[in-house]
């Protein structure tokens, strides 16, 4: 569908933390990114909770290696016990995390969501269509905005020497 | 209402005639009778008591009616003055009659003649308290009680001083007799000089001038004449002892007189307030049911409205947590057809189509019912609108729909700028066109007509398409949530356009109709209220 520029082979894939509670909605999104041209490195958490986890190096993911910091979250607003507006609130209300860009992916097309969405620190709201060939159409343009238009904040670590 | 009172003026006319005959007939008969020598001066002295009696106990009664009205003790006091003087003037007529009839069997042995003395001192005695009443209820910081018990004890001297007499008329001499029966004249009159100085201080300095006052005041004067003159009197039946009596009857008179007149003024003063009172106590109830009513239908709207967030709520939850499932059962089915493509029978891919269908028919059916749920919701400020702008960017939202039908849209008048909600009318007009459009769509070329009427207190649009048409028996159903009159296979639809159209209509204070006939195409209005407008 989009004519990738031809020197886009500096840039590094990007690294997405998918946070999703549906397991069907997890596979769809997997399948979709992996028919995109680019191979994106795609770490999947089931819920809030897990991504809080997951980012601030708690539990499990105590390994910055095995569990590298993203370039990119997505996160669904509808999850059991930690709900996307709170990952968001206590991401951006953190000095060393609130530069990491938060893409909204969920199933809502509620005003009000998108509305609180964008108020808590989201960079971008998309919805889920039903029809996997739109769905496809969706990840395929975000992934062209977010790895060709788009120049994402430096990693962490080169962040700091940046500064 | 009417019929009764109109009972009640008829009985009240009755009763004035009676009264009438009471009070009118008597002095005119008696005076007449008493100079024709036809019926001996006793007896008519007896009648006269009698009639007298009759006067006082309807007196009393006038009382207990005003002291119910009023209720004020004045007037109770002065009714037992007058019962008890009305009883005194039984028994004295009785006497007389009895007496000179000669066929005495009750009063045989018993002088009763000073006790009409002892009820006139209590007559007047009352009279005096009736002054006190009137002056606690003129300076409302005296104490009634005070008032209350000075009354209660000339009350008691008076019915002390009634009582004497007859014990003495039994156990002493003709003098003492004689005697007791001029101090209590002495007494009589002395009260009545004293009730007159507080019935005239009453008039000048408490300022109540009312007839009945005037008229106490000269039946004080008028009784303490008969009494000076009863005193005088050297002899039963003389000059003096007429002349006290006739005096005695007039200052009978003078009170009678006196209510009558603060009756009448009462009636026209007090009937006005009454009337004004009821009046208001009326208005008060009916504000008391209508606030009543008012706090039923605040309640019921209340729990109307928590009910129907509930529902809203339900409505947009469901829709939700529909799609989910819906998005898995729809994306798999793809990727089973993408991924089997070649083992797959061509009627399992059929199937799976369908199952694919099926989820695509489901999900538009969940996107009309949370645009629903979402009008109920939400409700944006009402601005003013330019409707033929927005009527265009409906046509430019729709432009793959009529471009693939061809279909021709002439808009037939201009039309205007109305004030309402701009978000949600849209919805009306795409609504109502792609209904137009989808139901014309089988026509070459379908023609759909936009009209705009002015009307004086809405604003009227139409929509005519040449479409199938709709049979007029299910006019009115067709705005009904869910209700389709074709199968889903001829025209896609959910059944869930025409309900908001009229929920959205509805908001603007307009209604919505269909005209139409099958086969001959249909045309909707709707209305949209001017009164919404603040600038109207």
């Amino acid at each position: 569908m989009f004519e990738y520029p031809e020197n886009n082979q500096h840039q590094k894939p990007i690294d997405i933390l998918l946070v999703e509670d549906n397991e069907a909605d997890i596979k769809i999104t997997i399948r979709t990114f992996k028919k995109s041209r680019l191979a994106n490195r795609l770490f999947v958490v089931r819920d809030g909770q897990e991504a809080l986890d997951y980012i601030f190096l708690q539990g499990h993911y105590q390994d910055r290696t095995a569990f590298p910091l993203p370039d990119l979250i997505l996160l669904d607003i509808n999850m059991p016990k930690v709900n996307g507006f709170q990952v968001l609130e206590n991401l951006k209300r953190n000095e060393e995390f609130k530069y990491i860009p938060v893409v909204i992916l969920t199933t809502s097309q509620q005003e009000e969501d998108i509305a609180k969405s964008y108020a808590t620190g989201a960079c971008s709201f998309i919805s889920k269509p039903i029809g996997y060939e739109e769905f496809t159409k969706k990840i395929e343009a975000f992934n062209y905005y977010w790895q060709i238009v788009n120049i994402l904040p430096p990693k962490k670590d080169s962040f700091h020497t940046v500064l | 209402m009417p019929h009764t009172h109109a009972k009640h003026q008829k009985i009240s006319r009755k009763s004035w005639i009676i009264w009438g005959f009471i009070f009118v007939i008597p002095p005119i008969f008696y005076p007449f009778a008493y100079y024709s020598n036809t019926i001996s001066n006793d007896i008519i002295h007896g009648l006269l008591e009698l009639w007298a009696a009759s006067i006082a106990f309807s007196v009393a009664g006038f009382m207990v009616l005003y002291y119910l009205a009023l209720n004020r003790v004045f007037f109770l006091c002065l009714s037992a003055g007058f019962t008890l003087l009305g009883s005194e003037n039984i028994i004295q007529g009785l006497y007389i009659i009895d007496k000179s009839l000669g066929v005495n069997s009750f009063f045989q042995g018993i002088d009763l003649p000073d006790t009409y003395i002892a009820g006139r001192l209590l007559f007047t005695a009352s009279l005096i308290v009736g002054v006190l009443f009137f002056k606690d209820s003129i300076s409302p910081n005296n104490k009634l009680k005070k008032v209350f018990f000075l009354n209660t004890a000339l009350f008691l001297i008076a019915a002390v001083a009634t009582l004497l007499p007859l014990f003495f008329s039994f156990s002493t001499s003709a003098e003492q007799n004689e005697n007791i029966r001029y101090t209590l004249l002495w007494v009589s009159a002395a009260l009545n000089i004293v009730g007159i100085f507080l019935y005239i201080k009453l008039y000048s300095h408490a300022k109540h001038h009312t007839p009945f006052v005037w008229s106490i005041i000269a039946s004080l004067i008028t009784g303490l004449n008969a009494l000076i003159y009863m005193i005088f009197s050297k002899y039963h039946s003389d000059i003096s002892f007429d002349t006290a009596h006739i005096l005695r009857l007039i200052s009978c008179f003078f009170p009678l007189f006196g209510i009558g007149m603060s009756l009448l003024n009462l009636y026209k003063r007090e009937g006005e307030l009454v009337r004004k009172l009821s009046g208001s106590i009326k208005r008060e109830r009916d504000l008391a049911a209508k606030a009543a009513i008012a706090d039923f239908e605040r309640q019921r709207a209340d729990e109307l409205q928590k009910i129907n967030k509930e529902l809203d709520n339900f409505t947009y939850v469901v829709s939700h947590d529909l799609r989910a499932p819906l998005r898995a059962i729809k994306s798999f089915g793809s990727f089973l057809v993408e991924d089997y493509k070649s083992t797959l029978p061509s009627e399992a891919q059929e199937y799976i189509d369908e199952i694919c269908k099926g989820a695509d028919r489901m999900n538009t059916l969940l996107d009309d019912l949370l645009t629903l749920s979402r009008i109920s919701r939400l409700n944006n400020p009402f601005k003013t609108i330019d409707i033929q702008n927005m009527f265009l960017v409906v046509q430019k939202m729709l432009e793959f729909d009529i471009k693939q039908y061809n279909v021709e849209i002439n808009i037939l008048s201009t039309l205007p700028h109305i004030y309402g909600d701009p978000i949600k009318l849209e919805l009306v007009f795409s609504n109502l066109l792609k209904n137009a459009i989808k139901f014309s769509s089988k026509r070459t070329p379908p023609v759909i007509e936009i009209g705009y009427t002015d009307k004086p207190d809405y604003h009227e649009f139409s929509i005519k398409d040449n479409g199938i048409g709709i049979d007029p028996k299910y006019n009115r159903h067709i705005f009904e949530l869910f209700k389709r009159l074709h199968p889903s296979d001829q025209y896609e639809g959910t059944g869930v356009g025409l309900n908001i159209v009229k929920k959205i209509i509805d908001e603007h204070k307009g209604n919505v109709r269909v005209e139409s006939e099958i086969d001959k195409g249909a045309t909707f209005f709707f209305t949209i209220s001017k009164r919404l407008d603040p600038a109207h």
